[in-house]
């Protein structure tokens, strides 16, 4: 097989396994921003979270790698609904200028307490033996941790769509982005079904940051570092909660980023703001926003 | 004395610093029905948003069957029996017809297989989202999710603006046969002779106070308070529409 080829199927499989993680990361955040108007900037401080809990009970308790994944997300969901109602909770009527500052002032803490805690180096995990190795398949070689990415991450996009799209809480969501007032109306939780959409998106969140520690990197500076890649899915994608939006968002984003290191290392890590500008320009209400 | 089914004393309400209606106070019965009239801007879509806790309410109080709803937020006040069609019907765009029903099914008499057996249109078009509605059919939608909630008092805002002759005929005899049936009905409408003659009771308000209260009967019989307060706009509307508000007891003569 030409080399060419090769390497566009490299960077098919690693930028769709690296937008399916962006996606399920950022999937929380593009819904509660549409359906609370609430802009939580520290969403990437869940997903830091989520790293620091694999990478404590893999040293210190020593749990397994996947074995830790399911803890991140029941425990990053647990601290974001203690978030919501202390904190979260009294400003969504506020200004986002108010909820920027909040949400910011949360982000520098969460960097301060992780290097507190965890210290300022990377973490570096030692993935399972299984996880570490290259397979063949005919002409084409992978990590088995970049398959481990693909799988998860195409399973949680299906289960995600599957609870928005097919289920009846997944309507109450959907209604509630569309319509605050009304859903109120008709006798809809609002308040019930954000909590357990922003709990359940937070998880995601923290599951992410724990399944990508060996692709996305991890330290104190994560939060700032990926609020970027959150920002500009949730933007090109559509902010109003549209998840279609975010999803392809979140792949333009992985395929681009991937193709730009790969193929022109020099400047690859700019031309995610290059894909940016040029769909802001030609939609600026993002892929799947409602003019 | 019999507790009414919604019973509403010294309202005053609006938005911001403004009050939009003041001092309103009426009851209704169980299963009555009440018409509110009034010219545009005068507040009957804001006493509708008051009695959703839609606005902010400056003094009185509001009680369903008894119970007070004036410090509920507005999804309390739907599961304990408003049934709410907004004025812009308001269907949910991102969900099938059907969802739109589903999400705000609460146990009860009514649920997607009765709601469509009053709707017939609206099975056809389950699948489809509510972009893809007619005008028609999103006030047929938003009253039949209205009735998903199983309310006990139905607040249908201006459900026949901009409608065909035909369809308001049609949502006319469903309004109808819903008051039959025992659930109770408070109708903001520009229809004043259609209003009149689907409601027993009437109100008109003027600059957010009450300046009429009474039987519908007498008030169809009083052009001069209509032209007064209403105008004429009722007498304006089609023949077809105007025969429903005159025989009340005989809907079928008014087939097309």
């Amino acid at each position: 097989m030409p080399p060419i080829v090769i390497g566009i199927v490299q960077v098919l499989f690693d930028g769709v396994a690296f937008g399916m993680l962006l996606f399920v990361m950022s999937v929380g955040l593009s819904i509660t921003l549409g359906m609370m108007r609430f802009a939580n900037l520290a969403h990437g401080s869940f997903a830091m979270l989520g790293g620091y809990t694999t990478t404590t009970l893999m040293r210190h308790a020593g749990w397994s790698f996947l074995a830790t994944l399911p803890v991140s997300f029941v425990l990053i969901a647990a601290v974001s609904v203690v978030l919501e109602r202390v904190l979260y909770r009294r400003m969504y009527q506020a200004k986002e200028l108010d909820q920027v500052l909040l949400t910011v002032g949360i982000i520098y803490m969460s960097i301060a307490g992780a290097a507190y805690v965890w210290g300022p180096e990377p973490q570096a995990i030692s993935l399972p033996d299984y996880l570490t190795v290259y397979r063949t398949v005919g002409w084409f070689s992978f990590s088995t941790y970049g398959a481990l990415l693909l799988a998860v991450g195409t399973v949680l996009t299906l289960a995600i769509f599957f609870g928005l799209e097919r289920t009846r809480f997944g309507a109450m969501i959907r209604a509630a982005v569309d319509d605050r007032r009304v859903a109120l109306g008709v006798g809809i939780d609002v308040n019930r079904v954000f909590t357990i959409t922003f709990a359940v998106g937070s998880g995601l969140a923290g599951l992410g940051g724990a399944l990508g520690i060996n692709a996305l990197g991890l330290d104190p500076s994560f939060p700032i570092e990926y609020l970027v890649f959150f920002l500009i899915v949730v933007s090109i994608g559509g902010t109003a909660g549209s998840v279609k939006g975010a999803l392809a968002a979140a792949l333009l984003l992985g395929l681009s980023d991937t193709a730009g290191k790969y193929y022109i290392p020099q400047t690859g890590a700019f031309i995610i703001y290059v894909v940016m500008l040029l769909v802001m320009l030609w939609r600026p209400n993002g892929l799947f926003g409602r003019a | 004395m019999t507790e009414a089914l919604l019973r509403v004393e010294a309202l005053r309400a609006g938005y911001g610093d403004a009050v939009v209606i003041d001092d309103i106070g009426f009851a209704l019965g169980e299963g009555e029905a009440l018409a509110i009239l009034g010219r545009n801007g005068m507040g009957k879509t804001t006493l509708i948003l008051t009695l959703m806790g839609q606005t902010r309410r400056f003094g009185g109080t509001i009680a369903l069957r008894g119970t007070r709803l004036e410090r509920l937020p507005t999804n309390r006040r739907a599961a304990l029996g408003l049934g709410w069609a907004p004025q812009e019907r308001n269907i949910f765009a991102s969900l099938s017809l059907e969802e739109n029903l589903t999400v705000a099914a609460r146990p009860g008499p009514w649920n997607v297989a009765r709601v469509f057996d009053l709707f017939p249109s609206l099975a056809e078009r389950r699948r489809n989202f509510g972009n893809q509605l007619s005008g028609g059919e999103q006030q047929m939608l938003a009253i039949a999710r209205a009735l998903m909630t199983n309310p006990a008092l139905l607040l249908l805002d201006e459900p026949l603006e901009g409608l065909a002759p035909i369809i308001v005929e049609e949502l006319t005899r469903t309004i109808r046969r819903l008051t039959a049936e025992g659930v109770g009905l408070i109708l903001v409408e520009q229809h004043t002779q259609l209003a009149l003659g689907l409601t027993r009771q009437a109100i008109i308000i003027e600059r957010g106070r009450i300046v009429f209260q009474g039987t519908s009967r007498s008030l169809e019989d009083d052009p001069a308070i209509l032209t007064r307060y209403v105008g004429l706009r009722g007498e304006r509307g089609p023949a077809a529409s105007r025969g429903i508000a005159r025989h009340p007891s005989s809907p079928r003569e008014t087939s097309p």
